[in-house]
């Protein structure tokens, strides 16, 4: 599996927020994009999987071109998100959020409800409970399994540490790992925290101003110094 | 002991009536948050199409479910051409349900004249000491009943009802994860559509058939929607209608009808007063309490 945006633009009634941006993910890969606030990160995510129109380029996945299919289709054919805030289904059970995730990449496969709740204990715990009343690191976590649990081809990942506490980040940043290692998960993460970055990412796209201004390989991503620099700026 | 078994039957036709009124204006309502004025028309349409199949010499049974389906597949017709273009502009969707509604009103009337011959009340009637009970009324309080366990079941326990609960809670999430809330929306507004077709040709025979009949049951629809909420959408369509009846019932059996239908009013006003969000907030307010304690 592997995805590609080429040269896209993108924003809103005020204008492009995207310029030019050209990213790629490879089976099996963990590629971040760091950015300050601001830069286009989740305007990229919000592009991919298609709640934003893109203006001008293409996004491919797997050599099919998805840039005229709307959101819907675009998870069918494989896109799993989990958007910035997490957006879970505030009055649903948990158990009814992650089978609401039986479309992404078609919904022909069988729920994976095992894998979730061993990758995430506590919401085998919780199934029963609705989701608006879980803490926000349960929620994220809750948002993770719903876009993993039909098996996507890529799973999107939209600030999974904002407004959790530190221990759930590291629990997340080990699962991605693991999913990673054990099922060839291949996860475009975007992200401000460094540990969690440097902790997953094998490579990086640095996103300025809505534009690439550097790309990062491994080594580079764990050189705290270069990558705190570059959120800093 | 006639006397409570009659109250307890005025009282269940009368639930009976507002939620039959309610059914079809509550699934559109609080699926899709429209507001949907054409719901009196809709009914009335219901009633039309059971009317003209009884004449045609078609079973009352089989013309009830002609009159369902094909309202469903009306209401099919006028989301795809119109109601679709107003989704997340209530306001427009008020006014153009509104224009719909004065345009299948007018035209009854010029297709089919200011009156359609009435229907007979099928079934007979079943006596007790001094009373009799309408064995028809009986059977469309328990239908009621099956109705609602039908809607809990689909909205709980199908993929449809899930999908419809996700788009409603959050559609651009939903679509974000393959939903395809267009047709979700569609499914349900055919849904909303052919519940009040079939409550227009249920309630056909106990009413006059014509143009603007839908009128009579608009006003009850709304009031116990509102009265309802929208915490939990069957929750408090029972809730409202049960409620509302029973302040109605004994005041009209004390002081006749028109009294009865202040009461209900009365009580609605109060209830939106001090719930405003409906009697099914109750109900969300004792899961908080509970989850509050438990924490």
């Amino acid at each position: 599996m592997s995805l590609s945006a080429s040269g896209l633009w993108s924003g809103y009634a005020t204008g492009d927020v995207l310029r030019d941006v050209t990213v790629r993910l490879d089976r099996g890969e963990i590629v971040g994009v760091v950015g300050r606030n601001g830069a286009g990160k989740s305007t990229l995510m919000q592009t991919i999987i298609g709640l934003l129109p893109a203006r001008r380029g293409e996004i491919m996945l797997d050599g099919t071109a998805l840039t005229r299919l709307p959101a819907e289709e675009r998870a069918r054919r494989g896109l799993g998100y989990v958007p910035q805030g997490r957006q879970v289904f505030p009055a649903m059970t948990v158990q009814e959020n992650l089978r609401s995730g039986m479309y992404v990449g078609g919904g022909r496969r069988k729920l994976d409800f095992d894998m979730v709740y061993a990758t995430f204990p506590v919401l085998r715990e919780r199934a029963r409970q609705v989701a608006g009343t879980l803490s926000g690191g349960q929620q994220e976590m809750l948002a993770i399994g719903r876009a993993l649990i039909a098996g996507p081809a890529v799973l999107l990942l939209d600030e999974p540490s904002d407004g959790v506490q530190p221990s759930i980040v590291q629990e997340i940043g080990e699962a991605l790992r693991t999913l990673n290692r054990t099922t060839g998960l291949s996860v475009l993460i975007v992200e401000q925290n460094l540990e969690l970055m440097q902790r997953v990412a094998q490579r990086a796209y640095v996103l300025d101003k809505g534009a690439i201004a550097a790309t990062l390989d491994g080594a580079q991503v764990q050189d705290s110094a270069l990558l705190a620099g570059y959120l800093a700026i | 002991m006639p006397e409570a078994v009659s109250l307890l039957y005025q009282f269940g036709t009368n639930a009976a009536f507002l939620l039959l009124s309610a059914l079809g204006l509550i699934v559109i309502l609080g699926m899709m948050n429209i507001i949907n004025l054409a719901h009196g028309e809709f009914m009335m349409l219901g009633a039309y199409a059971a009317t003209a199949s009884v004449q045609r010499g078609v079973p009352f049974p089989l013309a009830v479910l002609i009159a369902a389906v094909a309202v469903g597949l009306f209401g099919v017709v006028i989301e795809r051409l119109i109601v679709r273009r107003f989704y997340g502009r209530e306001l427009g969707a008020l006014v153009v349900t509104w224009g719909i509604s004065l345009i299948l009103g007018q035209g009854a009337l010029l297709l089919f004249g200011p009156f359609m011959p009435p229907i007979a009340i099928p079934g007979g009637a079943v006596a007790l000491g001094d009373y009799s009970f309408s064995v028809y009324w009986l059977f469309l309080i328990v239908l009621c009943g099956v109705l609602l366990a039908a809607l809990a079941f689909v909205y709980r326990a199908t993929r449809f009802g899930l999908q419809a609960r996700a788009a409603m809670q959050n559609a651009r999430m939903a679509r974000a994860l393959g939903i395809r809330v267009d047709r979700i929306y569609m499914a349900t507004f055919a849904l909303g559509a052919a519940l009040a077709g079939l409550s227009g040709a249920l309630l056909a025979p106990t009413t006059s058939i014509a143009p603007f009949m839908g009128q009579q049951f608009v006003a009850p629809a709304f009031i116990t929607v509102v009265v309802g909420g929208g915490a939990s959408v069957i929750g408090g369509a029972l809730g409202s209608s049960g409620l509302l009846s029973l302040v109605q019932t004994p005041v009209a059996f004390l002081f006749g009808t028109f009294s009865g239908t202040l009461a209900l009013l009365l009580t609605a006003l109060v209830v939106i007063r001090l719930l405003p969000g409906g009697v099914s907030s109750i109900g969300r307010y004792f899961t908080r309490r509970s989850l509050a304690a438990a924490r």
